[in-house]
């Protein structure tokens, strides 16, 4: 496990880099301009509630298996860090809970819980010798690959369309994973979280709980950065390396077929959840944000036997409250300057 | 020929390739569905929805954003050409204009006629 020091600055390192290469969602709503309407009620609901499991004995291991993936984690630390300037803390109270929020993921985490190395190595090789198991994985031809990938990005919009800009707290790629003797690069993408039906009834239809995709790549030379975004050197290509891979879903693995069939109701649901947020208010949005945050903390809720829900009080003022404007921009030396003076 | 045609266009280049099409601006659910495999198409900005368009088309140009930008992302990882940040493009741009996207340098060329 890392210092703790060292994995706060890690992180810190690892945030900076992703800012500059950002793309700055902003679907549905920008979060920068309404966070300031719940995010310091999270907090302190969070807060309140690791410690509640702390006091019942749980390890911080027990408690950070009750955020799934590391990644929700990870993405709930730079919303906690605009949440902490309403509660009136100390720099140094904000470092102390954002590194044991940190030290949560390493728990979880077999690598380095900032992928400082370009690695996101969430499974022990005991593990993982289960998941690249060879009777597991077929060979891909062209229109195979084709296919998984299109079903990572069917993915990818589906629960960004559930989870809004959040979407990293339902799904972990990782990788790359390495088998003794081989060259071979293998990447696992999780989703978690396909049927929030408590947040959005649409999903209830869907088949399916989890997926998870299985790909291995010839000579790719992947990377994975601290919010699981995969690159590849120019000149590469996901479709023309990918060898072999498999989809599985709650514990079955998915033919050609069943993959053409998940693809087409993913798709449906999509639709027919965007078409409901595009006839939402700014406050709806905003409501429905902010319950993403709170159901992203239900397992903890679930642990202490207390409901998940937002609190009417959040809903009540969201509902008199105001947007903010969004603020500029930032340069890389002005983000060096938040991050250094946040925590 | 490409080096004839007018340069209409510029953006970051995202993920490579040199594709010929005609355009098609999506900016609804209903533009989504229109879109045809050979397209290219065009995004003012990145909406989930639009992936499955994105995820149709023969490429993709992105009037804002950068390489993570989720729309770019998918459009790299399914092996499209794909350039971002291409400022104000869809000014220049009409359905069916015939296009020619380089996203290798990062250009969009208009027609020679």
């Amino acid at each position: 496990m890392a210092a703790s020091s060292k994995l706060v600055d890690d992180f810190k390192e690892a945030i900076f880099e992703v800012w500059q290469r950002d793309g700055k969602t902003t679907w549905p709503i920008d979060l920068n301009s309404v966070s300031h309407l719940f995010a310091g009620d999270f907090d302190k609901a969070i807060i309140e509630d690791l410690r509640a499991l702390q006091q019942q004995g749980l390890t911080d291991e027990e408690i950070g298996r009750l955020f799934v993936i590391p990644q929700r984690i990870i993405r709930l630390v730079v919303p906690f860090v605009q949440g902490m300037g309403a509660l009136g803390l100390s720099r140094d109270e904000r470092t102390g809970h954002i590194r044991y929020l940190l030290s949560l993921a390493d728990q979880i985490k077999y690598g380095d819980p900032s992928n400082r190395d370009g690695r996101n190595i969430v499974l022990s090789p005991e593990e993982s010798s289960v998941v690249f198991d060879e009777s597991r994985l077929s060979a891909a031809d062209a229109r195979q690959s084709r296919q998984v990938q299109m079903l990572c990005g069917v993915l990818w919009a589906f629960t960004e369309t559930f989870f809004f800009k959040t979407h990293g707290l339902v799904r972990e790629f990782h990788g790359p994973y390495l088998r003794p003797g081989e060259n071979r690069q293998y990447l696992v993408r999780d989703f978690v979280c396909l049927k929030p039906v408590e947040v959005w009834e649409e999903c209830s239809k869907l088949r399916y709980s989890r997926a998870r995709v299985v790909t291995a790549y010839d000579q790719l030379d992947f990377a994975i950065d601290i919010y699981n975004h995969v690159s590849i050197p120019e000149g590469k290509s996901f479709v023309k390396s990918l060898h072999s891979c498999y989809v599985e879903c709650d514990g079955k693995l998915l033919s050609p077929g069943e993959i053409e069939q998940f693809y087409r109701e993913l798709s449906e649901i999509l639709g027919a959840v965007n078409k409901r947020v595009e006839d939402m208010n700014w406050e709806m949005r905003t409501e429905k944000y902010a319950e993403i945050f709170w159901y992203s903390k239900k397992n903890l809720k679930d642990r202490l036997t207390e409901s998940w829900s937002l609190p009417d009080r959040i809903r009540k003022k969201i509902r008199n409250g105001e947007l903010k404007s969004r603020r500029g921009e930032m340069t890389g030396k002005e983000l060096k300057v938040l991050l250094r003076l946040s925590f | 020929m490409q080096a004839k045609a007018p340069v209409i266009g510029r953006g970051i280049p995202v993920s490579p390739g040199v594709i010929e099409g005609p355009v098609k601006i999506v900016d609804s659910a209903d533009d989504v569905s229109a879109v045809k495999p050979g397209d290219i198409v065009v995004v003012k900005y990145s909406d989930p929805l639009f992936t499955l368009a994105a995820m149709t088309s023969a490429g993709l140009i992105c009037e804002v954003g950068g390489v993570l930008t989720h729309i770019c992302i998918v459009s790299a990882e399914i092996g499209i050409p794909c350039i971002a940040r291409a400022e104000k493009i869809t000014e220049s741009l009409y359905d069916g204009m015939m296009i020619t996207l380089d996203a290798s340098q990062g250009l969009v060329y208009g027609s020679l006629e």
